[in-house]
């Protein structure tokens, strides 16, 4: 008993020197947890921490926004009437808007439906308050006030009405740890929208948005939008991501460009997002009975076109990579090839068509019996031209270099 | 009692602590701090520099930036051979957490069926851990994005960026052009020009990619890349910016190709076509071809068996590969000789379907009475040619045909050119340790028996004979496009005959060029009058070579294998032509049935020519001439017309 009560003070460094030791032991090596697939990639230590730390940044963020929220609310509540007459109004334009654009979008899906396109619709989200940021210059990181109580997993889409905001990485029984797509270990799949072409965007080291794997391509502008393509298996397809900022060389990455994306989110700003916690791949009841509807009446057309004339055959799907060299663009000479398959050859030999050559207008040195005798030639000479050559060439110019 | 009382604590601890163990402690704690010191001066001022190299090394690392490979155009600039930017995932094995969860996750965003996977890991489960594994080459910007947007769920994968090669399709002058494909360590190991690659540079393996490899790959550059302590990057201090390869510009006309793919279409052989006037490869078709996009990629076994297991050898390029007899292509260098030698000229030979020599009957085709080496050409007469062989003897015919280049590399900048053979009575003593029989000489005269040649070889030929004795070094590549020391050193590693002069007096010029004329001429009973150009000055000769001897045809039975070998060798005009074809097609049957393919390739390089001229019936409207693409480098000559575009040039 003398003896704890004698070295109390050296004892209790020993237990926290221990305890420490052991927390950092379980944090390195914590095997997963069979009933939760997820709680593998949150340590131990880290869960607690944030679990403390969670309550106190919650009541912080509260606190303020509640303090600069009733002051805001009162200065809104002057232009309230106004306002609320302004919504009504765009309320009623957009509602005539959604009607004009209801036929486009019943399209595209017929048109997707033609090509066998699988297309995520977003079934179910989330709205989450930013409580805290990550504290380091490295990494871009917030973090949320809802967790895996409110269904939120690893891996899911953030984004607010503006854009695409990033993704969760480490989800707490109440908090979550959104990773921003400006962090430089977040990608996305995007595709340019008017000149379709997919690419990958990327967060860099100074927290700007970046495309690097596109090659120059002058068909690239400034102000082009950048939507999410859907590839990367994270983001659902369509959700906009930014505007081409410049488009630059980029000599460290032959033959690549560096094309610099403005978000379309305020990725610094932010204090409400959306976790899209659910996607689904089929339409809305009303739409996909539409879709029915369209797809009958395309099959009909296509039974109607078979009957008919036959439709225009597609482009086969290029089977091979490879540069086509054997035919295309019409040659002058193309000319000679319809001479020669107009009317049945004269004799069908193994080696292919008897050549008819087209007729020259005037000899040449390939003519027949203009080819002079062997001793006016000189050996491995080329031949003077026969005839001179149409007079149809004009000089070249009056003050032609000497 | 109680005065003597001690107190208690002080006095106890007075005697834990003695003077001389606190002195002690003292002590020990000074000799602590002295070696903590003396640790500390050895670690930053005595080994500073070599750690502060150590710490450097460990934050900068070293990122090869490759070079791109310069592109390949054809004669008018016109692209055959592009790059194009390739993606490849690996996995680093070291990385995975937890593959149960992480293999399926893999599986579905890069494509793959998980089996595939796991066999790929299997297969490299001896390699080191921190050696990466390739995954999936070629990788769809899609499963490029599945990578990037799991970093951190996924940091075992990775992706590399790699330019590949584009080449024409469905083997388009494939073996012309050739393929690019990892250094193997044998060719590090043993050949001398590869001394400055390391493994896994990518190289020529055949085709101008392989001749002009050192042209086309350019310099890689270098990145120094800030890296934390977890290898990722975070900045980078400097670069030292790769130069690209350079763009090569080949001699071929991509018109004339076209027109040879397509008369070669479906049959095996190889096609060579040549200006006489400076060696200009204008054509180069080989059959059967190989998809050279196929090598750029990780090639699949089942291509790689289809390749190895085609009795017809697609990789081999037959216009400077295949050494076969020439048969009576062969006839125009016996005519040569017999002419120079003074023997032909006056010699008269009665052809009865054959004749005998040395109590052995030797045959021809047709009956042809009494026939003189005018005739013997287009007729393709073999009794004429027996005769003349037997007069002049085997050396005699040894050296012209070794003067006109057969029996020995023409030289072409491009790899693995075969001799054939020239027989003679050295060589016959040399290589059979025998003596020549006069008997064998017999067969030599119509080109069968122990002379074999290559199409470019019989092309050369045929240039020298035609452009009366000047004979030129066959090229793909304008030698102004290479670097003067360098071309020194192309010349050095592909040694042949060369550029030369021989000896052809006009009259025996102007006679075997007009004889070959007539082979193409109906009316003369020529034996290609069967590929008559109309209005061309096409001149020819065909040749039926056979496979085997008869002895061995009546055994085998028959069978495609035993059908004869049908060679032609043609030009237009007929002297100092402008184009010289020659053609190979195995077991083509008849010489004029490959008379009818370089008879296609003739039609299509004059139709070419005049319609420059604007010397066409069809182009009444006079159009310009097409001029060079802005590509092809100023001052350099377009399709050897050059000259005859306007009066002033000539």
């Amino acid at each position: 008993m003398e003896f704890f009560s004698r070295y109390k003070n050296a004892l209790v460094l020993i237990a926290v020197l221990l305890a420490q030791t052991i927390a950092l032991a379980v944090q390195v090596r914590r095997a997963p947890d069979a009933a939760e697939p997820d709680s593998h990639q949150v340590r131990l230590l880290r869960l607690w921490v944030t679990s403390l730390v969670t309550p106190f940044a919650r009541t912080a963020h509260f606190v303020g926004s509640g303090v600069r929220g009733g002051f805001s609310n009162y200065v809104a509540l002057w232009h309230v009437r106004q306002q609320n007459q302004e919504l009504r109004d765009r309320l009623a334009a957009m509602r005539m808007e959604q009607a004009e654009q209801v036929e486009d979008v019943m399209q595209g899906h017929r048109l997707q439906a033609m090509l066998h396109f699988r297309e995520q619709y977003v079934g179910g989200s989330v709205v989450a308050q930013v409580i805290a940021t990550s504290g380091t210059d490295q990494s871009r990181m917030l973090l949320l006030d809802k967790g895996a109580d409110a269904g939120l997993k690893p891996e899911m889409a953030v984004v607010t009405p503006d854009g695409v905001v990033g993704k969760l990485r480490d989800v707490f029984p109440h908090s979550s740890q959104l990773l921003l797509l400006n962090d430089q270990s977040s990608g996305a799949g995007v595709i340019l929208a008017s000149t379709r072409l997919r690419a990958i965007v990327k967060g860099t080291p100074t927290g700007r948005l970046q495309i690097g794997n596109l090659t120059a391509d002058s068909r690239i502008q400034p102000g082009e939008k950048v939507l999410t393509s859907g590839g990367d298996q994270v983001f659902p397809r369509g959700l906009p991501v930014g505007t081409v900022e410049s488009i630059s060389p980029d000599p460290e990455h032959q033959p690549y460009t560096s094309i610099r994306v403005r978000p379309a989110a305020n990725l610094s700003q932010l204090e409400e997002v959306l976790v899209i916690t659910e996607l689904q791949s089929e339409l809305p009841g009303q739409a996909q009975e539409d879709l029915k509807e369209a797809e009958a009446k395309h099959l009909a057309d296509v039974a109607a076109a078979k009957a008919g004339q036959p439709l225009p055959s597609q482009a086969a799907p290029a089977l091979g990579r490879g540069l086509d060299l054997s035919g295309g663009v019409p040659e002058p000479l193309g000319a000679a090839g319809e001479t020669k398959v107009q009317a049945p050859p004269p004799e069908k030999a193994p080696g292919g068509l008897v050549p008819k050559p087209i007729p020259a207008l005037r000899p040449d040195r390939y003519s027949p019996g203009v080819t002079p005798p062997a001793v006016d030639l000189t050996p491995g000479a080329s031949h003077a031209p026969v005839s001179p050559p149409a007079p149809a060439r004009q000089p070249e110019s009056q003050e032609a270099p000497r | 009692m109680s005065l003597a009382a001690p107190a208690p604590r002080p006095q106890l601890s007075d005697e834990k602590f003695s003077p001389a163990k606190l002195t002690s402690v003292q002590y020990g704690i000074v000799l602590l701090l002295a070696v903590l010191v003396a640790g500390l001066w050895r670690l930053q001022v005595l080994g500073s520099s070599n750690w502060k190299v150590l710490a450097e090394a460990n934050r900068v690392r070293k990122v090869p930036v490759l070079a791109p490979r310069g592109k390949i155009f054809d004669r008018e600039g016109r692209l055959l051979v592009d790059n194009y930017p390739s993606v490849t995932c690996y996995l680093l094995p070291e990385q995975i957490k937890d593959m149960a969860t992480e293999l399926p996750m893999i599986a579905s965003g890069l494509h793959l069926p998980i089996e595939q996977l796991e066999a790929t890991m299997k297969r490299f489960q001896g390699a080191p851990k921190y050696q990466p594994i390739p995954l999936k080459q070629d990788i769809s910007p899609d499963e490029q994005a599945f990578i990037e947007a799991h970093r951190n769920e996924l940091p075992e994968l990775e992706t590399h960026d790699e330019q590949r090669r584009l080449y024409p399709k469905d083997g388009f002058a494939a073996h012309l052009i050739g393929y690019v494909g990892e250094v193997s360590e044998q060719m590090l190991a043993t050949d001398s020009r590869y001394a400055f690659y390391s493994p896994g540079d990518v190289v020529g393996r055949s085709g101008v990619e392989q001749t002009y490899d050192a042209l086309l790959r350019g310099v890689d550059g270098s990145r120094d890349v800030l890296v934390n302590s977890h290898g990722k990057e975070v900045g980078h201090l400097g670069q030292e910016l790769a130069t690209p390869g350079k763009d090569l510009r080949l001699t071929i006309d991509l018109d004339v190709q076209r027109a040879a793919e397509k008369a070669m279409d479906g049959k095996t052989g190889a096609l060579v076509a040549m200006d006489p006037h400076t060696g200009e490869i204008l054509a180069m078709v080989s059959r059967p071809s190989f998809d050279p996009n196929q090598f750029s990629v990780r090639l699949t076994k089942s291509y790689w068996n289809q390749i190895l297991n085609n009795p017809d050898h697609p990789l081999l390029n037959k216009a400077i590969q295949a050494q076969l007899a020439p048969g009576s292509t062969f006839k125009i260098i016996m005519s040569l000789a017999g002419l120079q030698e003074g023997m032909a000229q006056t010699m008269h030979v009665f052809c009865a379907g054959g004749a005998s020599f040395y109590g052995h009957f030797y045959a021809c085709d047709v009956h042809h009475g009494m026939v003189d080496l005018p005739h013997a050409i287009p007729w393709s007469c073999d009794a004429f040619f027996y005769t003349l062989a037997d007069r002049l003897g085997i050396d005699t015919i040894a050296r012209y045909a070794t003067e006109v280049g057969l029996g020995q590399h023409t030289g072409i900048d491009l790899p693995d050119e075969v001799s054939g053979n020239v027989p003679s009575t050295a060589w016959k003593l040399k290589t059979q340790h025998e003596k020549w029989f006069a008997g064998e000489t017999i067969s030599v005269g119509i080109g069968q028996g122990a002379v074999t040649a290559t199409p470019i070889q019989l092309a050369r030929a045929l240039s020298g004979i035609a452009s009366g004795g000047v004979l030129r070094r066959p090229h793909v590549v304008f030698p102004d496009e290479v670097p003067a020391d360098q071309l020194t050193a192309i010349h050095e590693s592909f040694p042949g005959s060369g550029d030369k002069t021989i000896q052809v007096s006009p009259e025996n010029w102007q006679i075997i060029t007009d004889a070959m004329a007539n082979a193409t001429n109906p009316s003369a009973g020529g034996t290609a009058s069967i590929a008559h150009l109309d209005g061309i000055d096409f001149a020819g000769k065909t040749g039926t070579a056979q496979v085997m001897g008869h002895d061995a045809l009546a055994k085998s039975g028959g069978g495609h294998k035993t059908v004869p070998n049908a060679w032609f060798v043609g030009m237009a005009p007929r002297r100092n032509p402008d184009i010289v074809v020659a053609v190979l097609w195995e077991n083509g049957n008849w010489g004029k049935y490959s008379a009818l393919i370089g008879a296609q390739i003739i039609d299509t390089y004059v139709n070419k020519q005049r319609s420059r001229d604007n010397n066409l019936r069809i182009a009444e409207n006079p159009k310009p001439a097409p001029a060079p693409t802005p590509s092809a480098p100023p001052g350099t000559p377009v399709a050897g017309a050059a000259g005859q575009r306007t009066p002033a040039a000539e």
